[in-house]
């Protein structure tokens, strides 16, 4: 079922380690890890963002769209001098498109431990349904 | 301080010895099993991974830290590798 395309392509690298060029330590917006799969009463998305608290999520559904912004609190790092480092902090953003199948006033989201679990049931007409053969 | 998000806190294990620390532990995914996957980017399985830091360690002071997926680790010096001042008569 095409119901899901990538909208965002990769901005920055997480891993620092395939890093060329040193950059600052918050550099842009990385896009999360994420997982997506579809069982007969929803289609659920998961989105791994390690370090954002369940305040600092935000998620929402404009047009066709899906879209989930994670900002990260920097002021824990304040004061602190690396002394090594192989991954970057900073905020993550990514978005979906979705289509009519998604009943929109259903989505709901979760947070636990840096990941993001997002529901979106179906609506109820594109749900599978088995076909009497008389 | 190390990302590992989705982790049951009683899944990770963690060891200290002179100066290394050992982390360990085991990431599970479920999916359910009536799921089709779209797309499969996060990575589980079991993850073993030793780090060597440039002090030695008091491992009984070591506090441990899981939060919002990120586990920080706070690692003091040990006693005998604290410098000293040494009186000149």
């Amino acid at each position: 079922m095409p119901t899901w395309q990538s909208h965002r392509s990769c901005k920055s690298s997480k891993n620092a380690r395939w890093r060329r060029k040193p950059r600052p330590r918050y550099p842009g917006v990385f896009v999360p890890v994420t997982d997506i799969f579809e069982t007969p009463e929803a289609l659920t998305v998961v989105l791994e963002m390690p370090g954002v608290d369940r305040n600092s999520i935000e998620a929402s559904v404009e047009n066709d769209v899906v879209t989930i912004e994670g900002r990260i609190d920097s002021t824990k790092y304040e004061g602190m001098r690396p002394v090594y480092t192989e991954y970057n902090v900073g905020h993550y953003a990514r978005s979906f498109e979705i289509s009519d199948k998604v009943d929109r006033s259903k989505i709901s989201a979760e947070m636990k431990d840096g990941v993001v679990t997002i529901v979106l049931p179906k609506a109820e007409q594109s749900k599978p349904r088995k076909i009497q053969v008389s | 301080m190390v990302e590992l998000p989705g982790i049951d806190k009683n899944d990770l294990e963690i060891e200290a010895k002179e100066n290394t620390i050992r982390i360990r532990g085991r990431k599970t995914i479920a999916y359910g099993e009536q799921a089709s996957v779209h797309r499969r980017e996060r990575i589980s399985g079991v993850f073993d991974r030793t780090l060597s830091v440039p002090i030695r360690i008091e491992p009984g002071g070591i506090k441990a830290e899981y939060r919002n997926g990120v586990l920080a680790l706070f690692i003091p010096r040990a006693e005998a590798d604290k410098p000293r001042s040494i009186k000149v008569n």
